[in-house]
This record gives structure tokens, C-alpha cells and sequence, in this order.
């Protein structure tokens, strides 16, 4: 645990080093920022966006605002911090894009329910996928999962990502673990029923 | 009916915070409560749903796409570079920056390529890597590596082949930047590596810079060329790296072109070298392990 500590500040430290390097010119300052974070910002885009073109693009929003906007770091937060608020906050205004579109992108591996089907498992031909789970979710809901189930955050980090208090964070948690159980349920046998025996 | 401590509980125990006595007594308190329980469930079964997926990851080209993107929207990189539509440019920006007459530019991609030594010329689909500025403290020992002027660029720009700027979806390309151009750097890197994922796996942390077009049928051409010094039992052959040189002025500029090859035996790249594509002649020949 201590080395872990000791490797996120030392990452953290870094961060705040190359950025004030990239600001004084220096290219491969920039190369190492990209390199070691573009692989957590795509996992979120994609999680967020259920689209691989999609979260590349988001990916390259992403940076492009951090990079220009780069004389507006202050270090009193993580980069990382930034960086993930600004990767959140992209996906959410092409998410809003894609809603004022009037229509919301269909992830690429969502497969449709039968409305025919009478057995709830016979209605999908597999398993849902984590994209296609979590397009069901609000923005909102969706982006504490991802940051915290997905990504590994602490419920403390994905409050100043999120710019939100932590008992936000949990609620927001909670809420979104039961809706996805709750339609993952809907696809199962009721034997499978996560809730089966002892909620209904 | 449930609140907010009930919650966080539930949470939790479910999220695996809870240990000993208190995850027994946490537990046990949901366990009398049909309402908690279902919610309890709800939260299991949702976390190992999640838990269950690989975490998503870029492609080769993806990531590639998305550096040369940057580098060119934030004007670091003013255009992409073709060294085989390019032979001669102007000056370039980062020049100035460096104060030099001369610069190195290093690429470094990994390619694999199908079959070994067998040179398909007919193949003459571009193969596209990436390309980066090398830091001045480079320099010097990347220039003492060249010989050759860059009139087997300027012919490979005239063919046809040269022209096509597109991406060989068979040719399977990770390009990351390399600090050092040492063969026996990347060799190092590169070594046990049987596959393309290995070995882009093992040049990780390298990054790069834009995308210029290599020919794959020059390639193919040069390591035909160079057999006598290729060692006997290569059943895989990758291009783990290659460097641009520019020399000359700033308004005129030359390019040379080394190209990097790592061999497979059967148990991953356990041998390297360097040529000069153009003239193909060999620049440098790592030892084996």
C-alpha cells in the first residue's frame, strides 16, 4: 500500500513537473503527459460514450483543452484531477449533443430487446455487455461507476473529479449499482434474479 | 425503510471494506431485513457484473490517430511528414528552437512482417509509422550513423506506390517514441517479444509524434539484399524501429532513412539490425543474446 502511495505521488509530482516543462516548450514533456494518461482517459471516454470513435474523439478533446489550457493549471489539485474533470466533462457535452441530435448513439455492441420475447432471457441473444449496461444509465450516475467501479477511484477522488461532496458520490453509486442489477435482472432466469429471493 | 447509514452499509460490505466482527455483524443486520437484503443483492450483483469486463484499451491505430491529432492541432508538428512523397522540405520549426543546422528525427514503430525474407515486391502498400523529434543530445550520434545522401528517397518518392497515403490495414502498426536510438537500446527493449502485442507491449512508454509512410515493398527489397548478413532460423521478422535523419541546411534539407529489424527464432526477437533504406546497405548488426 505504501508503495502505491508513494508511486501516485511520485506520479502526481511528475505531472506537475512535465506540465510546467510543456509550458516552457518543452515537446517531450508533452509526449510523456499523453503517454501516461491517454490509456485512463480512453477507458473512461469509452465507458462513458459506449462508442470507440466516439471516446476517441472525447480523448482528443480531452487534451486539446488541458494542453491549451494548460497556463490555467493550478497545482493546488492533482493533475490527474483536472484531467479526468475535463475528460467527465467532455463526454458529458457530447452526450448532451447527441441528446439535443434527438438521437442517442446506439453503443456499437448493444443489442435490442425483442418486445415479442416471452421469456426476458430469450430477449437478447447474449449477455449485455458493460457498455451497453451502462447506456442505460443518466450521465450522472454513469460517471460514478465508471470512476469508481471502473476505474478504481476512491470516493474522495471521484468527489473532486465530479465536483461534487462525496455522500453525492455514494448516493449517486448506490442508485446507479441497483438500476444496473435491476436490468440485468430483467435479462435473467428468475433463479438468477439478483434480487429474487429476498426483495419482491 | 433505509437510510442513509443503511446505505453506506450495504455499500460497504459490498464493495468489500467491511472485515472481521463488524462484516459479521454488518451482515447479519441486513440479513433480518428483506428490504436491505434485496438492496444488498442489488449492489453484489452489479459490482461483479462490472468487475467482470476487461478494462478497455486503445488499438495501435488508435493511438496513433489520437498523438498525431494532437500533435498537429496543437501546432507542434506542422504537418504531417511523408518521407516518401518528401525527400526534401524547408525549414522546419523546430530549428530555431534547437539552434542547429542539422536535426534527427526518430521514429520508432513495429510492424510485423508476414512471411521472412521473402520479399513480395508486388506488396508496395506504404507502411506507416511515427515519427518524433529526437532532443538535441541525440544528435550527434545519429548523424555519425549516416552515410548516404538521400537519393534513394527522392526515387522511392517518384513511384507510384509512394504516392498512396493509406494505411495498410494488414500491416498491424504500434508506434511509440523512442529515447534513444541505440540498436542494441531497442534490441533490449524488443527481445522475447513473439508477436505484435508483445512487442508493443514492450515498447510502451515510447511515444511519438506524427506519421510518415514506409515502403513496404523497400523494406522487403533491402532485407532481400542484406541476406548474407540475416542469421539462419528467422521464422518472424518485425520492424521494431526506424529513424529519419534530415542533414543539411535549413533550407535544404536531406533525408536519410535507417531502418530497424528485430528476428524471431521461434522464441521471440533475439537479434536486431540496421540498414539504410535506399541503398540498403547495413548500418549496424546487434549481437544475439
Amino acid at each position: 500500500m505504501t508503495t502505491v502511495i508513494c508511486e501516485m505521488t511520485d506520479r502526481a509530482d511528475r505531472d506537475i513537473e512535465l506540465i510546467d516543462r510543456y509550458l516552457t516548450g518543452d515537446i517531450d514533456a508533452f509526449t510523456e503527459l499523453v503517454t501516461a494518461h491517454e490509456d485512463r482517459v480512453f477507458a473512461i471516454c469509452l465507458r462513458m460514450l459506449s462508442s470507440r470513435e466516439a471516446a476517441l474523439d472525447a480523448t482528443q478533446d480531452t487534451f486539446l483543452t488541458v494542453f491549451r489550457k494548460a497556463d490555467r493549471y493550478k497545482a493546488q489539485a492533482a493533475f490527474s484531477t483536472w484531467l479526468y474533470r475535463v475528460t467527465v466533462n467532455t463526454c458529458y457535452d457530447l452526450l448532451r449533443r447527441e441528446k439535443r441530435r434527438g438521437a442517442d448513439r446506439i453503443p456499437e455492441s448493444y443489442d435490442p430487446i425483442d418486445p415479442q420475447a416471452t421469456d426476458p432471457f430469450d430477449a437478447v441473444d447474449v449477455r449485455p455487455d458493460i457498455e451497453s449496461a451502462l447506456a442505460q444509465l443518466s450521465p450522472e450516475f454513469r460517471a460514478a461507476v465508471v470512476l469508481v467501479d471502473l476505474q478504481g477511484m476512491s470516493l474522495e477522488q471521484a468527489g473532486d473529479t465530479l465536483e461534487v461532496p462525496t455522500g453525492t458520490v455514494k448516493s449517486r453509486l448506490f442508485r446507479a449499482r441497483k438500476q444496473l442489477a435491476q436490468s440485468l435482472g430483467n435479462l435473467r432466469p428468475p433463479s438468477e434474479h439478483p434480487t429474487g429471493d429476498n426483495g419482491e | 425503510m433505509m437510510n442513509d447509514k443503511d446505505r453506506d452499509l450495504i455499500a460497504a460490505l459490498a464493495e468489500g471494506r467491511l472485515s472481521g466482527t463488524i462484516a459479521e455483524d454488518a451482515l447479519a443486520r441486513i440479513e433480518t431485513d428483506p428490504e436491505l437484503a434485496a438492496e444488498y443483492a442489488d449492489q453484489v450483483a452489479a459490482l461483479a457484473f462490472l468487475q467482470s469486463g476487461q478494462p478497455p484499451q486503445m488499438t495501435a491505430t488508435e493511438r496513433s490517430t489520437l498523438r498525431m491529432n494532437l500533435t498537429e492541432q496543437l501546432g507542434l508538428v506542422p504537418e504531417t511528414t511523408s518521407m516518401l512523397t518528401s525527400a526534401k522540405r524547408g525549414a522546419r520549426w523546430w530549428q530555431p528552437v534547437f539552434g542547429l543546422a542539422a536535426a534527427a528525427v526518430v521514429v520508432t514503430a513495429i510492424v510485423i512482417l508476414p512471411g521472412t525474407l521473402t520479399g513480395d515486391s508486388a506488396d508496395t502498400a506504404p507502411v506507416e509509422v511515427a515519427v518524433s523529434e529526437f532532443d538535441a543530445a541525440g544528435e550527434e550520434d545519429l548523424q555519425t550513423e549516416t552515410t548516404q545522401s538521400a537519393a534513394g528517397m527522392a526515387d522511392a518518392a517518384e513511384s507510384p506506390a509512394a504516392e498512396s497515403q493509406n494505411l495498410d490495414e494488414d500491416m498491424d502498426i504500434a508506434v511509440y517514441e523512442t529515447e534513444s536510438v541505440e540498436l542494441g537500446d531497442l534490441l533490449e527493449r524488443a527481445r522475447g517479444a513473439d508477436g505484435r502485442d508483445a512487442l508493443e507491449g514492450q515498447l510502451k512508454g515510447f511515444a511519438f509524434r506524427s506519421i510518415i509512410a514506409l515502403d513496404r515493398a523497400e523494406v522487403d527489397r533491402c532485407l532481400n539484399a542484406l541476406a548474407d548478413d540475416i542469421p539462419e532460423g528467422v521464422v518472424e521478422t518485425f520492424v521494431i524501429g526506424a529513424e529519419v535523419l534530415d542533414e543539411g541546411t535549413a533550407e535544404v534539407l536531406d533525408q536519410v532513412t535507417i531502418v530497424h529489424v528485430g528476428f524471431d527464432f521461434g522464441d521471440g526477437i533475439d537479434d536486431a539490425l540496421s540498414f539504410e533504406i535506399g541503398s540498403c546497405s547495413l548500418v549496424e548488426h546487434a549481437p544475439q543474446g
